[in-house]
């Protein structure tokens, strides 16, 4: 099921309006929603329009639509077409009852709290996935789920160090490279004065 | 339950009559107030929720009391708590439609009346339910907003409510966490008592926190939200600054600042980064923050300043000041936080001085090759000055900006007899060596950028300040400072090589202000700054005025000068100024003007009331009553002056008008005191032998008191062994004493046994006598004679 809803604006990151939670959820929920706003805050406008993103237990789903992006966390079982179907209801009703204040200046964090209700209202429609308006939405072949990428949060998280990490690899390559090439023409010198040497001796002192 | 909603559904669909609108009112009220179930009373709020948005007044008047008692009942209920916050909420909130009745204001009295209600709704704030707290803490923002006053009052009596309220600032949603934070700011906004508790609850490490977690100063507005609660606790609270700085949490503001490159390098890298307004209004608070900790003359301020260079902010501050891209109102107040931070601390003076700063990099001529010298580092008191008097080509300065690095410059001299010799020393005109150079930068050090600036000041019309913040800046270097005032009287333009004269500076400053003060009253800043340097030279000091006066026609000027009518009036009362500072410190008797011929020309020519009328002109206007300690700009002045060049209210130095004040007296009365002026003068031309007679007196006076001191002294010493060898023997005698009574007591003690044993001793002997007599008695009656004598029976009874 769906564990927790947030809605952030696109641009600069500023979260928009959330579920509220129980406390035991919000606990539960602490570190995830800490990922959530990183993603937030690395999405832009041209980031991917939707996209999952697994991360322990938990998927995020998210969509964005006119500059406003919607999260949810969800468990692994639930289905993503359910989720997705949600993420788009919240859409078109948030797009209808506060679409053109989002971009607002001076819009103080979570300006929509009162969003809450029909997020928590549509949750409880999305809850049991066996109902007969859950299972029709599945069964539907409304959007193509399946081309929807899946990312992982580790590698979303940690892209930007195995890159660095990968330069210093290669770096380190290269060095190693450059001694090895130094090496090997040490090395043919030294033949060479093997070869010769000898006999060059030899010639120079019958010559003497 | 339902019957009663589904009669609210009913009335709802029916809006043709009003009048069912109060009886469903007064019903809901009713049931709200006495029903006996739960349910029921939950019902009722919630259907007076629904009313009290269109129906505010009618249902504020007929339900508020009923809806505080459920508050008081029910608050256990978390459905129905939520519904009363909310309801009372709109009850209490200023709209647009109840601003003319004012209800929403009388709905509050009525709330805050009584202390319970608001201690009722802290006890809330225990509950998790998000939106419980979340419409307490609304609803708490609301009565604030409306009647501060007595909700503090309030919020002080209940014993824990202002830890509820800090341990908001913990709470894990963040929708919770801001609406706590504006609660507290606007909380601590006034009451130095709140503010204490609230510091004292570790909120600075919460706050310090949050903004940690929200991105330090490139975050949201959440940042600005902390950074302003931090200002509203510490401002004009010594407690909470001591509080602060013994928390360590002054070691953390370099990072919320942060400081672009090698802290270890030889110069302040240049800076540029992107400044969202967030971002500028962030840094503006924190470099605030820095200015609350500092201020001039506080308590705490050495203290803080030390703690604070300890933790590395120079760098930073300066970065933001004089290497980066910062916008004008960010590098104004980074200005000042330097001003603030060295005014006064010679170790952070010198520390300043010290740094060397990234030049500002070449923007306008991206294609020029790398070798042009325009990216050397420079001292940063050179990179202040030269902001100020805007010799920097490639940039342009805001005035603000200028004003308060003319004010940071000012702060890094004064005070510091070293610091204005070694500016003082530097007041050389640069080599023109190279003359076909194409590079228009030459290495400058700060005095030639002052000569400079004061040489070409009067020509520059589109900037009438470049000379005034020089000449500022120059007369700080001299204030008070006779060696330094020596080194600059000695400075000299013109080439002698090329056949021009020597002219000295002094007489160089004086040309600047003829010429300049010949132009339109527009640009009347300059002479203004000229007039100021000139008496801050010549105050206190003869050699000065001796070379002063050596050119007639200075005093001739200055004459005609406050003579005229179309003159400002305070250039007026300055040359009145600068005459009289001539006159009374005119004590050479080589001088070209003796005291005699200056005072009658003075006399004869100005006249004394007109002097004098000069003089305090200049005291009452308002240039001199407005003026800024710190040349203040604000920026609609900036703005008015870039829009059509009209000049901001700065026209005198603090500095210059506290010496003003105080020699105003002395000054005036040398003039009207002029048929004795002769005596004056006798007596100034005393002063100095006087003065090193009574120096003599005192010395000698100084040594014989320091003779007595010795005597005396010594005197003590053998009182002391004295009173220690009576002491010892007194300690022998009670010793001696003690054990006298001891023995006496021993020896009664013997003498009671003794005097015992003598009574048993009797008592044996008297029935001893008694045996004799029976024995007696027997041997009578056995026949036998008994004499009286004893030893004669006893004879016998052998």
């Amino acid at each position: 099921m769906v564990k927790t809803t947030m809605v952030a604006r696109v641009s600069d990151g500023l979260p928009l309006a959330a579920s509220m939670d129980d406390e035991q959820s919000e606990t539960e929920l602490s570190e995830y929603k800490g990922q959530a706003k990183t993603i937030f805050r690395r999405l832009n406008l041209n980031s991917e329009p939707r996209c999952s993103i697994e991360s322990g237990n938990y998927i995020f789903h998210y969509i964005i639509e006119n500059g406003v992006c919607y999260l949810c966390i969800c468990e692994k079982s639930y289905p993503r077409k359910l989720a997705f179907s949600y993420l788009e209801e919240l859409a078109k009703e948030f797009n209808l009852s506060y679409g053109n204040e989002v971009d607002k200046p001076g819009l103080r964090p979570y300006a929509f709290v009162k969003f809450d209700t029909f997020m928590q209202k549509t949750k409880r429609i999305y809850q049991d996935t066996r109902t007969q308006h859950n299972l029709t939405k599945l069964n539907e072949d409304l959007q193509d789920v399946t081309r929807i990428m899946t990312k992982n949060m580790e590698d979303l998280l940690w892209r930007g160090d195995s890159l660095d990490r990968m330069s210093h690899i290669s770096g380190e390559l290269k060095d190693s490279a450059k001694l090895f090439k130094d090496k090997a023409r040490d090395l043919n010198l030294q033949a060479l004065y093997r070869k010769y040497g000898p006999p060059a001796i030899v010639i120079l002192i019958l010559f003497s | 339950m339902d019957f009663l909603t589904r009669g609210y559904n009913a009335f709802l669909s029916d809006k043709g009559q009003p009048q069912s609108a109060d009886e469903t009112i007064d019903k809901l009220a009713d049931c709200v107030q006495h029903a006996t179930l739960l349910e029921d009373r939950r019902a009722g709020v919630l259907s007076l929720k629904g009313l009290a948005r269109d129906w505010t007044e009618k249902v504020g008047d007929r339900s508020l009391n009923g809806l505080i008692k459920v508050l008081h009942e029910d608050y256990k209920d978390t459905d129905i708590t939520k519904a009363v916050l909310e309801t009372i909420n709109i009850l209490c909130t200023v709209s647009e439609k109840s601003k003319a009745s004012g209800y929403a204001l009388r709905f509050t009295d009525q709330f805050i009346q009584d202390a319970k209600n608001v201690t009722i709704l802290l006890d809330i704030l225990e509950e998790f339910d998000f939106y419980v707290r979340f419409n307490t803490v609304k609803l708490l923002v609301t009565l604030l907003f409306n009647r501060s006053d007595r909700i503090q009052e309030c919020i002080l009596t209940s014993p824990i409510g202002i830890t509820r309220l800090i341990e908001l600032l913990d709470d894990k949603r963040e929708i919770v966490r801001n609406e706590g934070l504006l609660l507290m700011i606007s909380l601590t906004e006034t009451n130095a008592d709140i503010q204490k508790i609230v510091a004292f609850g570790n909120t600075f490490e919460r706050l310090l926190a949050i903004i940690e977690e929200e991105e330090g100063i490139s975050g949201g507005i959440i940042v600005q939200d902390s950074l302003s609660l931090t200002h509203n606790l510490l401002r004009y609270n010594v407690s909470n600054q001591n509080y602060f700085r013994e928390t360590s949490c002054i070691q953390q503001i370099p990072g919320l600042l942060g400081y672009v490159g090698d802290s270890n390098a030889e110069h302040v890298p240049y800076s540029y980064e992107d400044w969202p307004t967030q971002k500028v209004s962030n840094t503006i608070l924190v470099l605030q923050l820095i200015r609350i900790l500092t201020e001039p003359a506080g308590i705490n301020t050495a203290v803080n300043q030390k703690v604070m260079a300890q933790s590395g902010i120079l760098l930073p501050v300066i970065q933001l000041a004089l290497c980066s891209n910062a916008p004008p109102r960010v590098r104004t107040e980074a200005l000042y936080a330097i001003g603030y931070l060295v005014c006064a601390n010679e170790t952070n003076q010198t520390a300043f001085i010290r740094t060397m700063v990234a030049n500002q990099p070449d923007f306008t001529t991206p294609n020029n090759d790398i070798t042009t010298p325009a990216n050397v580092p420079r001292p940063a008191l050179v990179s202040l000055i030269s902001i100020a008097a805007a010799s920097d080509t490639q940039s342009h300065y805001a005035l603000s900006s200028r004003a308060a690095a003319a004010f940071a410059a000012t702060c890094c001299i004064d005070d510091n007899h070293e610091n204005q010799l070694v500016l003082a020393g530097t007041l050389q005109k640069v080599p023109e060596d190279n003359a076909n150079s194409k590079f228009t930068d030459k290495p400058h050090s700060a005095g030639s950028l002052l000569l400079e600036a004061i040489e070409n000041g009067h020509t520059n019309e589109n900037d009438p300040y470049s000379a005034w913040f020089a000449c500022v800046i120059l007369s700080h270097i001299l204030s008070g400072n006779e060696k330094a005032k020596e080194v600059a009287g000695r400075v000299t333009f013109g080439e002698e090589a090329e056949g021009e004269e020597p002219v000295p500076l002094l007489h160089q400053v004086m040309a600047a202000l003829m010429l300049s003060s010949k132009e339109s009253p527009a640009a009347s800043r300059a002479p203004i700054g000229y007039l100021c340097l000139l008496c801050t030279w010549l105050f206190e000091s003869s050699s000065s005025v001796k070379q002063f006066l050596s050119e007639g026609i200075h005093v001739q000027f200055l004459i005609e000068e406050m003579q005229k009518t179309n003159v400002d009036p305070v250039i007026q009362g300055l040359a009145a100024f600068l005459l009289g500072i001539a006159f009374e410190y005119d004590d050479d008797n080589d001088s070209a003007f003796s005291r005699e011929t200056l005072r009658d020309i003075l006399l004869n020519r100005v006249g004394a009331d007109q002097f004098k009328n000069r003089l305090s002109r200049l005291r009452d206007s308002a240039a001199f009553i407005n003026v800024s300690k710190t040349m203040y700009v604000s920026a609609e002045e900036d703005e008015a002056f870039n829009l059509n060049g009209s000049l901001p209210m700065l026209v005198l130095d603090y500095h210059f008008v506290e010496l003003f004040k105080e020699s105003y007296d002395s000054i005036q009365r040398a003039i009207t005191r002029s048929p004795k002026a002769a005596k004056t003068k006798n007596f100034g031309a005393n002063n100095q032998s006087s003065g090193s007679n009574e120096i003599q007196s005192y010395k000698d006076i100084i040594s014989k008191q320091d003779n007595e001191i010795k005597n005396l002294k010594a005197q003590l010493a053998q009182l002391q062994g004295q009173v220690q060898a009576l002491t010892t023997e007194k300690q022998a005698a009670e010793d001696e004493k003690r054990e006298v009574e001891d023995k006496y007591l021993r020896e009664q003690a013997r003498f009671a046994t003794l005097e015992k044993e003598q009574e048993d001793l009797l008592v044996c002997m008297g029935e001893q006598d008694m045996d004799i007599k029976k024995y007696k008695d027997r041997l009578r009656s056995l026949g036998q004679d008994v004499t009286d004598n004893e030893e004669e029976e006893e004879e016998e009874e052998e």
